[in-house]
């Protein structure tokens, strides 16, 4: 048996294969109705709640703040929770948590238990935030199997029972909770290509929540004459106040405005929401996926109308607005489907899973045979570098695995130690994520050498360094220092604390 | 509207029965609002103009404003452009008049207004001040089946008091039953503030009871978990692993420094002992030819410095050692304690008396056997000294030359002649040997005499080096011995001040645990009790909020019933 989970901003959904190969969704162990877990935890003392139960506990515990979108700090070295004990928690730890819930309902659920698990990360992740979900199921004591992208997963669970895609363009549009995503695929047999991909960061449902909550912060502001209160329980309330209205919104078939009353604190007054202002924002975050969606077929030397299918994928991609606004764009012989867009991720996972290791052979699942691309241009920069000129070494959209070396001078006698920066970026004028300093000496040499920088992303998009004298090709040692933080992330520390709290007891 | 009090009454009631929920200020404030839209008697209208408007329709709502002056009535002006933001306790007319002029834009924000709020306005008057009533049919059409409207041409409505503007196209009995919906739609909201209340108190309850479930099965682990035996077994293992593992660490430490040869120690003391080059010489009385030969005291306490110096350095970089790898050990331990919940321990209460090093360094580095030698005293000493060697050759040379000058000295016998032949030639050749001899001896003496004062040297700097080796030897290895006992001694002793103190802290957790325990048990059942009693509660204030709609439905249905417009 096998398990695949997609561990996403909001929502976080399991799914194995039946016997005949089928997909199936893992659901909630105590109630089989609830097929997806929200992407939620909060602790209290030794406690510890994620998903559904953890929703609703903001009213029990209104000092307690309800950690969510903490998959937007993968790859950040900064907590994002302080226990009752001041303990730091960190993004990996959080999403242990509900990996753990997760893994109990799979358990419980797969009587035969499972082999292969495969978790899921959006395309446009980096180095840095790959490792973190890798973190997260080490600090869960789940062995992985694998990781493979969301966009990539959709594709192939959408393949497993639409065999007519092959060599055809399919664009994977992943618009989830908190990112977007596409990916350009083609399928032949049982191998996918990935052609190219591009997205943008932190753009997702938690958006369009906002659009609803600043509403209700003007509203506030004009009812009653002043500003939003803050304490946790009115936020708390105000999220999931948003997130229902949206939902509401999203789902409109004509249009119409909403009428809902609010109750905070003391007051209570009545919300128009109009549907053309809600509509007009949706669009213009609706246009940053086009724009995206653009230069990445623009970067191929494509447009749209060679794209054959475009899939829509993630809990965004739900929105009436997301659909119509694509329906309009696209031409009649091209084909939009958004089919199970919630589960269709978790559903490939496990698919994919499957075809690891030959497991799924008995379920008549064949080995896919992945081709990706790099998802970001990879580069070095130099310690004091003039006007912080980057280094190419891998271009994005270059097939993997590849790798690439940079060979940098190096005198022990006037610079103790040569410290590059490993970076990746769609645009070097735009955002650069630094992943880390690679520090090479001190050495014992009195004489000038020259260094050997070797960088390799691999299939699963993660990326490994190597350092090389470059005169006898003899391996060097250097040290990686991630971006410092107040906070150190210590791997046993976490492990301890996630396994220091009663995980849902008994729900 | 005396005869809703009856809502805030209910509400109180609600508000007794739900007591402590989250909602209690609210339901409060609520309730206040409540009394205070049921204390007006007032009959609210809203006025909906063009931001634009006209002087004629201006003119017709000043005297429209002055005319409700102490009428009972309240008029409120809106236009186009305003999005106001209903609080509760604002009244919601059930009237809308309209004062249209033209085909404007602005009319859409009217319209606009008035479909946002098609539940509460149940009858639109729209003031025509057209010639024809064409626009005013179209505008009416715009705000479709649920709102009633009644065109009423300007001239028809100038100088008409608001009374006289209602009652032109309605019924006295109408406007009443128009003021008491204008009355109930201000109160409306209520019931889906009640809704939200219940559901969310009904979910609150629900948690509570699933969280007060799951304490009560932690609780029960946790005392199912209280005993620690096997934990402290395991920490006991790690103790005598760590403390064996540094006792081995110091005893195969000193086993090595003071190896012979390739020792650290034995080479100190090798480098020490050959730094000695000279002696004090004192004369001496009974051998005349001789002096007697020590050791400079200054070398001596150099050498004790030096060998005390180094075993000293090593005890520093075994204190440090032996403190961090104790600071270590207790980190370590610390971070399983803290799994289990048990207090830490701090170095301060599990760290015994460090042994002292003065104490070992002052009871080893002296030195127990002193040198004292004899070197022959330089000049003629010598020479008499190493003429003693000469004496067999002098005897023999001696004891051949006298028999034959006793020959040579006999005159008178013949057959002696050959011997006293040979006995001149002897005569005449002992005093070549002899000067030979003597010259012989001089330059033999003036050979070997340095050649020996050095090989006596050697001799005496050996023997006083062998006695140094053996002292530097005796205090290294004294101090080795005596040393790597106080620490394996200091070790056992820390470890089980550790020990114990874990042992205290487990004890202590163990009594605060199962007192905690206890209260949690009796708060659980309080709890338990608590979330029963509050369940009962809401049923209960469901049941006021389920007689509160009954009753508001039909005071509403009974209003509408026979609304006539």
């Amino acid at each position: 048996m096998v398990l695949g989970i997609d561990l996403g901003t909001s929502n976080t959904v399991a799914a194995s294969l039946s016997r005949d190969g089928n997909p199936v969704l893992v659901p909630d162990v105590h109630n089989r109705d609830l097929q997806s877990t929200p992407s939620l935890a909060l602790i209290d003392g030794n406690k510890a709640y994620a998903g559904h139960f953890a929703e609703n506990l903001f009213e029990v515990f209104p000092q307690k703040r309800i950690i969510s979108f903490f998959k937007r700090y993968f790859g950040t070295s900064e907590p994002v929770y302080f226990d009752d004990y001041k303990n730091p928690w960190f993004s990996e730890s959080i999403a242990a948590l509900l990996l753990k819930k997760v893994q109990m309902d799979a358990q419980i659920f797969l009587p035969d238990g499972y082999e292969n698990v495969v978790i899921t990360v959006p395309a446009h992740y980096n180095d840095v935030q790959r490792k973190s979900v890798i973190e997260a199921a080490r600090l869960a004591d789940i062995e992985l199997t694998g990781i493979v992208e969301e966009p990539i997963a959709a594709a192939l669970f959408y393949s497993s029972f639409n065999k007519k895609i092959d060599d055809e363009i399919i664009l994977v549009y992943d618009f989830g909770g908190g990112t977007f995503d596409l990916t350009l695929i083609t399928k032949s047999g049982n191998e996918v290509h990935v052609i190219a991909k591009d997205g943008v960061n932190k753009l997702g449902g938690k958006e369009f929540d906002e659009i609803i909550s600043n509403q209700i912060k003007d509203a506030y502001l004009k009812a009653l004459g002043n500003d939003f209160p803050d304490d946790k329980l009115v936020q708390n309330r105000l999220q999931k106040i948003a997130e229902q209205v949206k939902i509401e919104m999203n789902q409109l078939e004509e249009r119409r405005n909403l009428k809902r009353w609010m109750l905070f604190g003391r007051e209570a007054f009545e919300v128009n929401f109009e549907y053309d202002i809600y509509a007009n924002k949706a669009h213009q975050l609706i246009e940053k996926t086009e724009l995206a969606v653009t230069r990445c077929l623009r970067s191929l030397g494509m447009t749209l109308n060679d794209v054959n299918k475009i899939i829509m994928i993630g809990g965004t991609s739900t929105s009436k607005l997301v659909y119509n606004y694509w329906k309009n764009k696209v031409t009649d012989k091209q084909e939009l489907i958004a089919h199970q867009p919630l589960s269709s991720v978790a559903k490939g996972a496990a698919l994919y899973a499957a075809s690891l290791n030959g497991s799924g052979d008995s379920a008549g699942v064949r080995s896919i045979n992945l081709k990706s691309v790099s998802t970001y241009n990879i580069g070095l920069l130099p310690e004091n570098t003039p006007a912080n000129k980057i280094d190419l070494l891998i271009h994005r959209n270059t097939p993997l695995p590849v790798s690439s070396k940079k060979t940098y001078r190096y005198n022990p006698q006037t610079q103790p130690v040569l410290s590059v920066e490993l970076c990746q970026f769609w645009d070097a004028q735009e955002e650069v994520h630094k992943l880390g300093t690679i520090v090479i000496g001190p050495v014992q040499s009195f004489s000038e050498m020259y260094v050997d920088i070797i960088v390799e992303n691999k299939l699963n998009g993660t990326i490994a360094v190597k350092v090389r004298n470059a005169d006898n090709q003899k391996e060097m040692k250097f040290e990686f220092i991630k971006k410092q933080s107040n906070y150190k992330y210590d791997f046993q520390a976490q492990k301890s604390l996630v396994e220091s709290v009663y995980l849902n007891h008994n729900f | 509207m005396r005869e809703l009090n009856f809502v805030s009454e209910r509400l109180e009631d609600i508000g007794k029965e739900l007591g402590v929920s989250a909602y209690a200020g609210f339901l409060e404030e609520t309730n206040r609002r409540v009394k205070k839209i049921v204390g007006s008697e007032h009959f609210y209208l809203d006025v909906l103009r063009s931001v634009s408007m006209g002087p004629e329709a201006k003119k017709f709502l000043v005297a429209l404003q002055e005319s409700v002056n102490n009428s009972g009535y309240v008029i409120r002006v809106f236009d186009n452009t305003q999005k106001s933001v209903k609080v509760f306790e604002d009244f919601f007319a059930s009237i809308a008049i309209v004062l249209l002029e033209d085909e404007m834009p602005e009319n859409d924000g009217i319209v606009a207004r008035i479909l946002q709020y098609e539940e509460e306005y149940k009858l639109v008057i729209i003031v025509n001040f057209q010639p024809t009533q064409d626009i005013a049919r179209k505008f009416a059409r715009q705000l479709g089946y649920r709102v009633r409207t009644q065109i009423i041409d300007a001239k028809d409505a100038i100088g008409k008091s608001m009374d006289e503007l209602l009652k032109l196209n309605n019924e006295a009995i109408q406007i009443e039953k128009l003021k008491k919906l204008s009355y109930f739609n201000s109160i409306k909201p209520v019931f889906t503030f009640l809704q939200e209340i219940f559901q969310t108190e009904n979910r609150t309850v629900q948690t509570r009871k699933l969280l007060n479930t799951q304490n009560t099965s932690i609780t029960r682990k946790e005392e199912q978990g209280m005993n620690n035996s096997e934990f402290m077994m395991n920490i006991r293992q790690v103790i005598q692993k760590d403390s064996s593992d540094l006792e081995k660490i110091f005893k195969s430490k000193y086993d090595d420094l003071n190896k012979p040869n390739i020792g650290v120690f034995s080479q100190k003391a090798e480098a020490e002992v050959n730094k000695l080059d000279s002696f004090d010489k004192e004369v001496m009385a009974e051998k005349s030819e001789k002096v007697q030969i020590t050791i400079n005291d200054s070398f001596l306490k150099n050498f004790t410095s030096q060998i005390r110096n180094k075993i000293s350095g090593e005890l520093d970089k075994d204190e440090l050692y032996i403190k961090s790898s104790y600071q270590e050990l207790i980190n370590k331990l610390n971070a399983q304690l803290k799994i289990k919940g048990i207090a830490p321990i701090t170095a301060d209460d599990a760290y015994a008396q460090f042994p002292a090093k003065v104490k070992v360094l002052d009871s080893y580095c002296y030195l127990g056997r002193k040198f004292s030698g004899e070197l022959i005293k330089e000049g003629p000493s010598e020479y008499f000294v190493a003429l003693r060697d000469y004496t067999g050759i002098i005897m023999v040379a001696v004891g051949l030359l006298a028999p034959l000058n006793a020959i040579s000295s006999l005159d008178d016998v013949e057959w002696l002649s050959w011997l006293k032949l040979m006995s001149k030639g002897i005569k005449y050749g002992t005093a070549g040997i002899t000067v030979g001899m003597i010259v012989y001896g001089i330059i033999d003496l003036r050979r070997r005499i340095p050649k020996k004062r050095i090989e006596e040297f050697h001799r005496e700097k050996t023997k006083a080096q062998e006695i140094l080796a053996q002292e530097a030897k005796r205090m290294f290895n004294e101090s080795s011995r005596d040393w790597t006992g106080a620490i394996s001694n200091w070790i056992r002793e820390g470890m089980q001040m550790i020990q114990a103190q874990i042992e205290k802290n487990i004890r202590d957790l163990q009594q605060n645990k199962a007192q905690q325990l206890n209260t949690e048990k009796q708060q659980q059942q309080r709890i338990q009790q608590s979330v029963d009693i509050f369940q009962r509660s809401i049923q209960s204030a469901e049941k006021y909020r389920d007689q509160l709609n009954q009753k508001f439905r039909d005071l509403v249905a009974e209003s509408e019933k026979d609304l006539k417009l």
